[in-house]
């Protein structure tokens, strides 16, 4: 045993003193890291980010329509902020949406509106194109939809309130009908029944929540991945070191020692774990202080770091015995680590995958510590709930362990 | 020596010394197959306490698959090695604790400093931990490289790296040493340095197993020569023996030196 650590020492020594494996194995995940996170804050539903979006807008109409869909569009929440920039002229608007890509959406209300909207509702037929609202084309941006909502409500309700004027005035007006017109206030109508139809609906469904909430900080998902994903990439610098002692002939002078050749190798693949767990636990202890992440249950995170990173030193001597030089390894580990990290949910939630592709995914490591993360630090999963990924993890590193160190050969071909 | 045979023949029985010498190392009868090939054909000889032994060859004349079998690195696939009275064969472990090798190529950790290097294998021939720095202090100074004992190998020179490649063979006292080719890319400065440690080593009785292409270095340093080709000892003996029965056996004047016998016995034909 003392031989083992001896060697897993040296490696360890080896290692620490390759700067430049260091700063790829730790520095550049976390730069990526925070880079992504940053871009992409939004994109796995951060609960805490506002929605900003700018409008271009142009009122040329002096009636109640025109300052109704002002007056809604000035929105400062914590869900969502709208900024209206007013332009005098039509054109300015148009110019905005086109040329500058912090306006979202342009509105243009024109002259006489709110007459046309009065004149429209005593027909009760709602006028068409009263007011112009312009996006880019093929624009999948859902942030000109909520604008384009919030003014198509406010013309309902204004449509609403106004018709139901009509409609007293018209009642009253009937020869069997005796109305003190003076009694008929059309604008508390108008707005009564305006308001009604904008909120009426909303007020009818009752909001209710059932289990537990789905908190999701964008760095619960990409710290544990980008861990997970560059953690693998330390097969070449561990593992690798097996091929890279045969061709140095450093491994046959190992052989010629007085060490069981068993406790060479794992004296190996000790290294290839301590460091693996030591780089995992980094970024953990990283991303809990500097990303605030929602750790969970401790003892779940534990067990399922320390899974990973003996699956990941299983893998190791797998590819290790299936290729005869370092440069092959160097070619094979990319590959192996892309594709299971792609599929197996290392760059974005494994839940967003359709069904098939998560079970696929559980050919690589990735999916099954992906899995296990995911459930403890976005879902609040306890440790029981995640021993099915913690024992499958095991199992992937027995399995690979066993093909391993059957193909293993000690001895190179002598001739 | 008395009562030895000199045998030239490539097919012929190698008959062992009796000369009284106190016997280390006898090798018997080894054998080594690859598949098909044969790579060690029946190898037999014996090695006297404190003695240094030449084993000579042309390229696949089986010298390193000896040295290989004799270290424990290969099994043989028949025949035995027996070090200081205990079989390679049958107690590997307790045998590779007796031996040091040097190998042929340089096998260092580049990026470790020539004290980590040497502790660390200090650590695995079980070389005690309060020992284990003044052996490696001891040794860098006995090679010239104790101002660089905190340097990383990667800034040695070739010759530098040499000496640290013998060295590193002797943390642990063997009593025999196992030297493969361990002059080979050197100046004559390290060559000279590499001469007089196995001299020095030779004269405090450690027995010394010689593998070289240089036919002036076997001159220099070994008591007894064996040359090998295509997995056989065709010749067995000191240097005036060699030489002398050379003579006799082919009627032919006596060459100068060893170079001219090496090339008589084994031809001119290139080996890969």
């Amino acid at each position: 045993m003392k031989n083992l650590w001896y060697i897993a020492k040296k490696d360890l020594l080896q290692i620490l003193k390759d700067r430049n494996s260091l700063f790829f194995l730790l520095l550049v995940p976390l730069v990526l890291i925070v880079v992504v996170g940053f871009a992409f804050g939004n994109l796995f539903g951060n609960g805490s980010s506002q929605i900003t979006i700018t409008v271009a807008m142009s009122n040329q109409d002096s009636g109640e329509v025109g300052k109704a869909i002002v007056n809604a569009l000035h929105v400062n929440t914590d869900k969502l902020k709208i900024t209206v920039n007013q332009y005098n002229d039509p054109s300015q608007v148009t110019n905005q949406v086109a040329n500058n890509t912090n306006v979202n959406a342009g509105v243009v209300i024109p002259a006489g509106a709110t007459a046309k909207f009065v004149a429209a509702a005593q027909t009760g037929v709602a006028p068409k194109d009263l007011v112009q609202f312009y996006t880019l084309p093929s624009n999948n941006d859902a942030r000109p939809t909520i604008v384009q909502n919030i003014v198509s409500q406010v013309l309902s309700s204004q449509f609403a309130g106004i018709s139901a004027v009509g409609q007293v005035n018209s009642v009253c007006h009937q020869p069997a009908n005796h109305c003190a017109q003076s009694s008929i206030n059309t604008q508390t109508i108008a707005a009564t029944v305006g308001q009604a139809s904008a909120t009426g609906g909303t007020a009818a469904v009752q909001s209710l929540t059932a289990g537990k909430a789905v908190s999701i900080n964008t760095f619960d998902q990409l710290v544990p991945g980008y861990a997970i994903f560059f953690a693998l990439f330390g097969i070449n610098t561990a593992a690798g070191t097996i091929l890279q002692e045969k061709e140095d002939g450093t491994f046959r002078r190992l052989l010629i020692a007085p060490v069981n050749k068993y406790a060479l190798l794992g004296g190996k693949l000790l290294a290839q774990f301590i460091l693996t767990l030591a780089q995992l636990t980094f970024f953990f202890v990283v991303g809990y202080f500097a990303f605030h992440l929602n750790i969970g249950s401790l003892p779940a995170v534990i067990a399922l770091l320390i899974g990973a990173s003996f699956a990941a030193t299983g893998l190791g001597i797998l590819l290790v015995s299936a290729v005869k030089t370092r440069r092959q390894l160097s070619a094979i580990v990319p590959l192996v680590v892309l594709v299971t990290s792609a599929i197996g949910g290392a760059w974005w939630p494994l839940f967003l995958e359709p069904t098939w592709m998560q079970q696929i995914a559980k050919i690589g490591l990735t999916a099954w510590a992906m899995e296990g993360l995911n459930g403890v630090m976005i879902y609040g999963k306890d440790f029981l709930q995640v021993a099915p990924d913690i024992l499958g993890l095991l199992a992937y590193g027995i399995i690979c362990f066993v093909i391993g160190t059957r193909l293993f050969r000690f001895l190179q071909k002598t001739a | 020596m008395q009562d030895s045979t000199l045998h030239f023949s490539k097919t012929g029985p190698i008959h062992l010394p009796k000369d009284g010498r106190p016997v280390d190392v006898q090798v018997v009868n080894l054998v080594k197959n690859f598949g098909k090939n044969e790579a060690v054909k029946g190898v037999s000889f014996t090695i006297g306490k404190g003695e240094i032994f030449g084993l000579l060859g042309p390229n696949g004349a089986g010298k390193s698959t000896t040295i290989n079998m004799m270290c424990g690195y290969l099994e043989p696939t028949s025949g035995d090695a027996i070090i200081d009275g205990i079989s390679i064969t049958k107690q590997p472990m307790k045998v590779k604790r007796l031996i040091g090798v040097v190998p042929q190529e340089i096998a260092l950790y580049k990026d470790l400093k020539a004290m980590e290097n040497l502790e660390f294998f200090g650590e695995l021939y079980g070389v005690p931990a309060k020992e284990r720095k003044g052996r490696a202090e001891e040794l860098l100074q006995f090679v010239g490289l104790y101002e660089h004992r905190n340097e990383p190998i990667k800034n040695f020179s070739g010759g530098m790296q040499r000496r640290i490649n013998m060295v590193i063979a002797l943390m642990h006292r063997p009593n025999f040493l196992l030297m493969d080719e361990p002059t080979v890319g050197v100046d004559p400065q390290s060559r000279e340095n590499i001469f007089d440690t196995i001299e020095q080593l030779r004269d405090q009785g450690t027995t010394i197993l010689y593998t070289t292409h240089y036919m002036e270095e076997a001159e220099r340093l070994c008591s007894h020569i064996a040359i090998m080709d295509e997995g056989r000892i065709i010749a067995l003996g000191t240097l005036e023996e060699l030489l002398a029965m050379r003579d006799q056996t082919r009627e032919v004047q006596r060459p100068h030196g060893l170079q001219e016998l090496f090339i008589q016995l084994t031809g001119k034909t290139l080996r890969d």
